[in-house]
């Protein structure tokens, strides 16, 4: 098992090595200026000149991209022009809050979805599985940044029961706190952002769900089991739900990735200090390195992702767990 | 000559009071009045802005957000009055022009320190000079520079800078680049220093020190104590980074932020109903102007330039979009500024005289499709504009409507700001929907000399022997009254040829807490007097200052002396670069 997850891990190496190559050239061809963000009337047009040389953008784009390559091949991502320190330092800053709403939200997405996918399941065509189900296709079409915008209206202009930006309360009433009381604080900062982005997914799992509970619901050990005389509830925890969670399970490997694009606009929002809000400056202001850093930490997630999801599959599922062992 | 320095009645009185307090001693009046000032010291102050700072230092700093910041914790040489004409002291008590004007001496304060307790003196200013001059560096505005050929250290506190020409603003020149601690950046390779830790923990001069920087979420700034104008009253300054316009709005109603510096036009009425906030507005530096392609077949006769002025309705333009806050411009100097001529003639609306101009120029309908052509060309063209900018978008779709009403079709295009900078700057457009801030110089070279067409601002290709000849006197002339003459001459003739069609200057609109008192917010800048600013009842009086968490300002930060000091109020600042 192990080993395979390793060579899985060393076939990601080429790829990730490949899309961020594609990235870079991509980049330099688009039109735009990075030294954009010196302009200004009182600044001379020869400041952008000086900081093209500076920068290395007059290089030969070979040349360039075997400077690249070389650093980044020695875990040196350079420096970002717009936040001007070093590309690591900006991204060890971002992941980590990114990470936390990502998990967060993921964690709420699963839970409400299989709960309300299997509860709409056994009660098929009840009033309650007609609920679930025109409120999961309602989220679900829903784009996050109107149900963002909405929460905040409700819960946090309104109702005034939760905070609508950034992770903490401002920094000097957040230091004054207990340490209960900045575990609380942070939960709460947390609230909004993590259900505008699990929210819409929540409905999509909740619609797998359903449908993988109803196929294993006519299964011939269903029944069986059933008919042994288990009560109702063993028979859905025990016999059902285990194997109706086997295709969701794939699901969460999908969803990180997803999650993480769809965080841009929550982060922006929500004024959270994520990835989303770096890699869109950072596109917007043409800050290759940093661009092409954050190219190469998504794509690495979006392997590490599909990993988890192999290593929980197999987990669940002991037929992939004799086969993943032999190979 | 003292440089043409007007004091400020108010200011005047300030330093003048200063004095009189430093040399009464104790008396019981001074106690009292110390008394008084004492209990308006503390509270914070939360401002909503909509971008993180990219660095925190004069020297690299990019951003609106970073020149804001360190406005506050730098302070200059001499400190520019909000006339943008004058100047006050400020790290130098006084300074002098040699008898050729080529010199220029700064008598510096013996008692400004560094916020780590190192004493400020003369060394610091040369050693800054050459730091904002070098090209690795790559300092905005490095070209004001030129003229400084050196900065000598007479003794501890006197500084003379030596120029190579006789020219009004070499006050303004010598004061551009504020200084830097020699002490902490002394071994700091150049082509090292836009990435050095400096950016994000500076060391200033100024009323405000550096507190803490969580990256986009908050930077705060602490009341320096031993600030040489006295220390200013909040305890705290944070600029609270909320990306989003509706968040920003949102907080500025529910008191999560106190101070809101970029409120847009379309939420003006509504901020004026929260009876908590006190909304006000002030012209800006800023204004905005459709550029035509002066060599482009299409805009190379002034005649059908001024058509097209005229045929858009400029006063409809600020009552719809900005809601009335703003100002129609018909030249190229604000009105807040000394040079500005308010009589330079104004091109009128007037649609059917811009039908007859063009059909002068031989532009009529010939063909029947409701656009006008010429030799088998129709007037079509398109306006480039940026993305992230709803009003530039909206301008030009306004234009678009105008325009076909005369029969001149326009096709709106939206780029990328980076993009869109790197074609305005290669003259790759027809027109353009664009801005300038106005800085602190009048000083019309770099946007409207003909010698500024190939690689400077000059991005219309904008030519006039004669705007190129008063140009480059006025720009000479030491005696204010006469360039301000000649530079009257230029804003008409500008205003004549219509090489933009110049729209309008907007106002700036600020929502603030009703708490926060003695507000002062100026075109030149709204931190202009942020060090003098206090708070009813501070809530987070009792709060230990510089008890912020992540990125601390260095600890063991060595007390300066603590005498007692004048509790005057102090100067904020502002950068003399403008974006």
């Amino acid at each position: 098992m192990s080993g395979y997850l390793l060579r899985r891990l060393l076939a990601a190496v080429p790829i990730v090595l490949g899309i961020s190559t594609l990235v870079f050239f991509v980049l330099h061809l688009a039109p735009g200026d990075p030294t954009a963000i010196y302009w200004n009337a009182d600044a001379d047009p020869e400041v952008l000149r000086m900081m093209r040389a500076n920068l290395g953008l007059d290089d030969p784009l070979p040349v360039q991209y075997a400077r690249w390559l070389s650093r980044t091949l020695r875990g040196d991502f350079g420096y970002s022009f717009g936040h001007k320190r070093p590309v690591a330092e900006v991204i060890g800053d971002a992941l980590p809050n990114t990470l936390v709403l990502s998990l967060a939200s993921m964690a709420i997405l699963f839970a409400l979805g299989v709960f309300v996918g299997v509860l709409s399941a056994v009660k098929q065509y009840s009033l309650a599985d007609h609920a679930a189900t025109v409120l999961t296709f309602f989220f679900y079409s829903m784009p996050s940044f109107w149900f963002a915008l909405m929460l905040l209206l409700v819960f946090h202009y309104h109702l005034r029961w939760f905070p609508a930006d950034q992770m903490t309360s401002i920094d000097f009433v957040y230091e004054s706190l207990s340490i209960p009381g900045k575990i609380l604080d942070r939960a709460r900062h947390l609230a909004l952002p993590a259900t505008a982005l699990g929210l819409g997914a929540m409905a999509g799992v909740a619609r797998y769900t359903r449908a993988s509970v109803l196929e294993v619901m006519g299964m011939d050990y269903v029944r069986t089991a059933r008919a042994k005389g288990l009560p109702e509830r063993d028979v859905i925890l025990r016999h059902i739900l285990r194997n109706a969670l086997l295709p969701v399970i794939t699901l969460l490997g999908l969803y990180l990735p997803y999650l993480f694009s769809g965080a841009v606009l929550v982060e922006t929002i929500f004024g959270w200090p994520g990835m989303g809000r770096v890699t869109v400056t950072a596109i917007f202001q043409r800050d290759y390195p940093l661009i092409l850093a954050n190219t190469i930490v998504s794509a690495l997630l979006v392997v590490v992702g599909n990993l988890l999801a192999d290593a929980a599959y197999s987990i669940v599922d002991p037929r992939i767990r004799r086969g993943g062992g032999e190979r | 000559m003292k440089g043409g320095v007007r004091l400020h009645p108010r200011p005047e009185t300030a330093l003048l009071l200063a004095i009189l307090l430093a040399l009464a001693g104790c008396g019981g009046e001074e106690s009292a009045e110390k008394k008084d000032r004492r209990s308006t010291h503390g509270g914070s102050l939360v401002i909503g802005v909509d971008n993180d700072a990219d660095a925190l230092s004069p020297l690299t700093s990019t951003t609106t957000t970073g020149s804001d910041i360190h406005g506050l914790l730098f302070a200059a040489l001499a400190r520019t009055n909000p006339d943008m004409a004058s100047y006050s002291p400020w790290l130098a008590r006084s300074w002098e022009f040699s008898p050729d004007h080529r010199s220029l001496t700064f008598h510096l304060r013996d008692d400004a320190y560094w916020h780590d307790g190192v004493k400020f003196s003369a060394e610091d200013v040369v050693f800054s000079i050459p730091l904002y001059k070098s090209e690795k560096i790559g300092y905005g505005s490095i070209r004001w520079l030129d003229h400084i050929t050196g900065v000598v250290a007479l003794d501890s506190f006197t500084v003379r800078f030596d120029f190579d020409a006789v020219y009004p603003y070499q006050l303004t020149d010598a004061n551009v680049g504020r200084p830097l601690p020699k002490h902490i950046l002394e071994n700091v390779p150049p082509e090292e220093m836009r990435n050095h830790p400096f950016n994000r923990r500076p060391v200033g001069t100024g009323p405000f020190r550096f507190g803490g920087w969580r990256t986009q979420q908050s930077i705060t700034i602490l009341a320096n104590e031993d600030y040489f104008l006295g220390r200013p009253h909040l305890d705290r300054v944070v600029f609270k980074i909320v990306p989003d316009e509706t968040s920003l709005l949102t907080q500025i109603k529910t008191g999560t932020i106190d101070f809101y510096p970029k409120v847009p036009p379309s939420a003006y009425e509504e901020l004026l109903s929260v009876q908590r906030l006190e909304v006000i507005r002030v012209p800006s530096r800023v204004y905005y102007y459709l550029g035509w392609q002066n060599e482009h077949e299409l805009f190379r006769d002034r005649n059908v330039r001024r058509a097209l002025t005229m045929a858009i309705d400029r006063e409809k333009i600020v009552s719809a979009l900005l809601h009335g806050c703003g100002r129609v411009l018909h030249g190229p100097i604000l009105p807040f500024l000394w040079a500005y001529d308010p009589d330079v003639p104004a091109i009128p609306f007037d649609p059917s005289e811009a039908k007859r101009l063009l059909a002068e120029a031989g532009w009529e309908d010939r063909d029947g499709d409701g656009w006008l052509d010429k030799d088998g060309r129709a007037f079509d063209f398109t306006i480039k504009t940026n993305e992230n900018n709803d009003l530039r978008k909206d301008i030009v779709v306004i234009v678009q409507e105008m325009l076909a009403n005369i029969g001149v079709r326009v096709r709106p295009q939206t780029l990328e700001f980076t993009v869109f900078i790197e074609q305005t700057n290669r003259k790759e457009f027809e027109a353009d929907c664009h801005g300038w801030r106005q800085g602190v110089k009048v000083d019309l070279t770099s946007i409207w000399h003909s010698r500024s067409i190939a690689d400077k601002y000059n991005q219309v290709s904008y030519s006039n022997p004669e705007v190129d000849r008063l140009i480059d006197e006025a720009s000479l002339e030491l005696d204010q009254e006469k360039s301000k003459a000649l530079w009257s001459q230029v804003q008409r003739l500008i205003a004549a040829d219509a090489p933009y069609t110049f729209l309008f200057n907007i106002d700036d609109l600020y929502a603030i807490d009703r708490r926060f008192k003695n507000v002062r917010l100026e075109t030149y800048s709204w931190t202009y007097n942020l060090d003098e600013w206090w708070v009813e009842n501070p809530e987070t009086e009792g709060l230990p200052v510089g008890a912020e968490g992540e990125e601390a300002a260095g600890g063991g930060m060595p007390e300066a002396p603590a005498e007692e000091r004048a509790p005057i109020a102090g100067r904020a600042s502002e950068e003399e670069g403008s974006h």
